[in-house]
């Protein structure tokens, strides 16, 4: 793949949706009545010469749509494990780094447009109810990929000051790439992280968050003192 | 009943002559870089010498510079105009060394920086713990920066991280004391005063000076002839190992010891009374035996930043006076800030119980032979 290609595909990304989706407004919302939604989605989604099919699909009353038996499967394939790759394997085809003709700062500013847009609408900072101990509870909870975070205060000083776009996050450490295009990887341990969405300035206590981004989704957090690194 | 542990403290004490090639003198004064007071005790005189009193550092004047952020001390001009063009003394005041942070620029043109570890985990500049730390509980970071390197200039990434680290990160401002001894006689102190004064206040400062005179005072007898044979009896006595007991008895009543004058400085410094009459605050010290009286005897002291080449002057000028002139010996004593970042050299120092660093030297007449006591304190590093 050429870097143009790499280019154009990743943009792709974040395109609006086609024109078409668009216009059938009921494929975009969530519809009330499912029978009508049914019909809608099989009319757009089935070739056209089956309209006659159609019809008589969605003029049965009852729809079940798992009435397929299933095969039985023998004893053999029940012994088999799931397809998706392991951890191990997953490390061994390098699929959790991001290759290196990706980490382009440019690349993921559009991508912190989007978080921006998210955390807007899920704190509601205009909204003059919210408060703050809301707010806590929703940043803790909050996706964290494509914040710009800045290091303030560190163990190690080498750390101090160094500033990106998180494009991964583990349980131990944000890899996060800078404005020089690296990909730098800082531990969550001992570690003061600052970013700011519109007025709002945030400092993370790394120590607190030394979950997976998944797991901390819904997690219960005990209380833990800040007073030190 | 709470008992109290006595401070640890360290006295070290040389015995050599001026003359000998292995002589430590010049290193001991030029190594102590930041000198509060300089006190000389001169018996048997009336009155200051004029050969000392030109070489003294009364003329030597420094500049108090007030809230001046780390920053302008670091900025490429500035390091180019005085830290590489003479010796340049820098150190902040009004802060203690164990709690808060202090900055000092030694002679060498290294910047140390002795920050505590909130400040150490902000700035952003790579240091060392304190040595006197106990490890894993460090709460004090030195810094070092060199500013005479070749690769500190504009443009280069050490140079931009550090004005970064001292501009943006923390605005590490202090009460600051210049002095400067450029290389080139054509340029002066005023250079220094006039390059801030616009945006800061600087104020220029002279040595402050305290004088008295003691009369029909006694004095320790300390005899340098003696001193050189006694060392050299020791030794054949250890090669012996008889007769020891006895040969030191002899010499100790013809000479005080070293540490007795040392303690009879220190209580004629502190102007104590030391006639050995009890009183309402009892105080039977005395003068150390032998005695002799003297009818007068003089102790000047300079209290400021007095550089370390104002003391080498005053050291030389002191050996001439003590050669020619009857006097049965003279005392040069050079007390360190207790709260400045390094003693000897770049030697890490630090206060603890009462922040000692000092030196004095016990200057004899004949063979140009002298004593040199340095005293440390428990956070410091042997000389």
């Amino acid at each position: 793949m050429s870097q143009k290609d790499v280019e154009k595909e990743s943009f792709t990304l974040y395109d609006p949706l086609p024109r078409k989706l668009k216009k059938d407004k009921t494929l975009v919302q969530v519809p009330k009545d499912p029978k009508q939604f049914v019909t809608s989605f099989l009319r757009a989604a089935a070739p056209r010469k089956r309209g006659e099919q159609l019809e008589k699909l969605s003029s049965r009353k009852e729809m079940v749509m798992d009435a397929v038996k299933p095969k039985r499967r023998t004893e053999r394939r029940r012994g088999r494990k799931k397809k998706a790759l392991s951890n191990k394997q997953k490390k061994e085809l390098n699929m959790n780094n991001i290759p290196k003709e990706l980490q382009k700062y440019e690349m993921y500013e559009p991508l912190h447009q989007l978080w921006l847009d998210y955390m807007r609408d899920s704190l509601q900072l205009k909204n003059p109810t919210v408060t703050a101990e809301n707010l806590h509870i929703k940043l803790l909870r909050c996706d964290l990929h494509g914040s710009i975070m800045t290091v303030t205060k560190s163990k190690c000083p080498s750390y101090i000051g160094q500033c990106g776009i998180v494009v991964q996050e583990s349980r131990n450490a944000f890899k996060m790439i800078t404005k020089a295009d690296v990909m730098k990887t800082i531990p969550k341990a001992s570690t003061i992280f600052t970013m700011s969405i519109d007025n709002l300035v945030v400092n993370i206590y790394g120590n607190h968050l030394r979950f997976r981004a998944g797991d901390r989704a819904n997690r219960k957090f005990k209380v833990k003192p800040t007073i030190d690194l | 009943m709470v008992e109290f542990l006595s401070p640890k403290s360290k006295t070290i004490f040389e015995s050599s002559a001026f003359i000998h090639k292995n002589s430590r003198h010049t290193s001991c004064v030029s190594d102590h870089y930041f000198n509060h007071a300089v006190e000389v005790f001169l018996p048997c005189c009336d009155s200051l010498p004029d050969a000392v009193q030109v070489s003294s550092p009364q003329r030597q004047e420094y500049y108090a510079v007030k809230r001046l952020p780390l920053a302008e001390l670091t900025n490429a001009e500035f390091v180019s105009r005085f830290v590489k063009a003479g010796r340049l003394y820098v150190l902040s005041i009004g802060q203690h060394i164990d709690t808060h942070n202090v900055a000092a620029i030694l002679p060498t043109g290294r910047l140390i920086l002795s920050v505590n570890k909130d400040t150490y985990q902000e700035l952003g500049l790579e240091g060392k713990p304190s040595q006197f730390e106990k490890p894993r509980k460090v709460t004090k970071y030195s810094v070092e920066v060199n500013l005479v390197a070749e690769s500190f200039c504009k443009g280069k990434k050490n140079y931009e991280r550090v004005q970064w680290c001292f501009k943006d990160r923390l605005d590490l401002t202090f009460d600051f004391l210049l002095a400067w001894q450029p290389n080139d006689p054509s340029q002066s102190l005023d250079d220094l005063g006039s390059f801030w004064s616009s945006k800061y206040e600087c104020l220029r400062v002279e040595q402050r000076q305290h004088s008295f005179q003691m009369r029909n005072q006694s004095i320790p007898v300390i005899d340098s002839s003696l001193l050189l044979h006694r060392q050299h009896k020791s030794n054949q006595d250890a090669s012996r190992m008889n007769g020891s007991s006895q040969g030191c008895e002899e010499t100790q009543v013809r000479s005080c010891d070293a540490a007795e004058v040392y303690e009879w400085l220190g209580a004629v410094a502190c102007q104590c009374d030391c006639s050995g009459a009890s009183d309402s605050f009892v105080n039977t010290y005395r003068c150390p035996e032998p005695s002799q009286q003297v009818s007068s005897s003089v102790c000047h002291r300079w209290t400021g930043l007095i550089t370390s080449e104002r003391i080498l002057h005053m050291l030389d000028a002191l050996r001439s006076k003590v050669e020619c002139s009857r006097m049965p010996w003279a005392a040069l004593t050079v007390h360190g800030f207790t709260d400045s970042p390094v003693s000897w050299g770049s030697r890490e120092h630090g206060f603890s119980k009462y922040g000692n660093n000092l030196y004095t030297f016990v200057i004899f007449p004949k063979e140009q032979r002298y004593w040199l006591i340095m005293g440390i304190g428990d956070h410091d590093v042997c000389p």
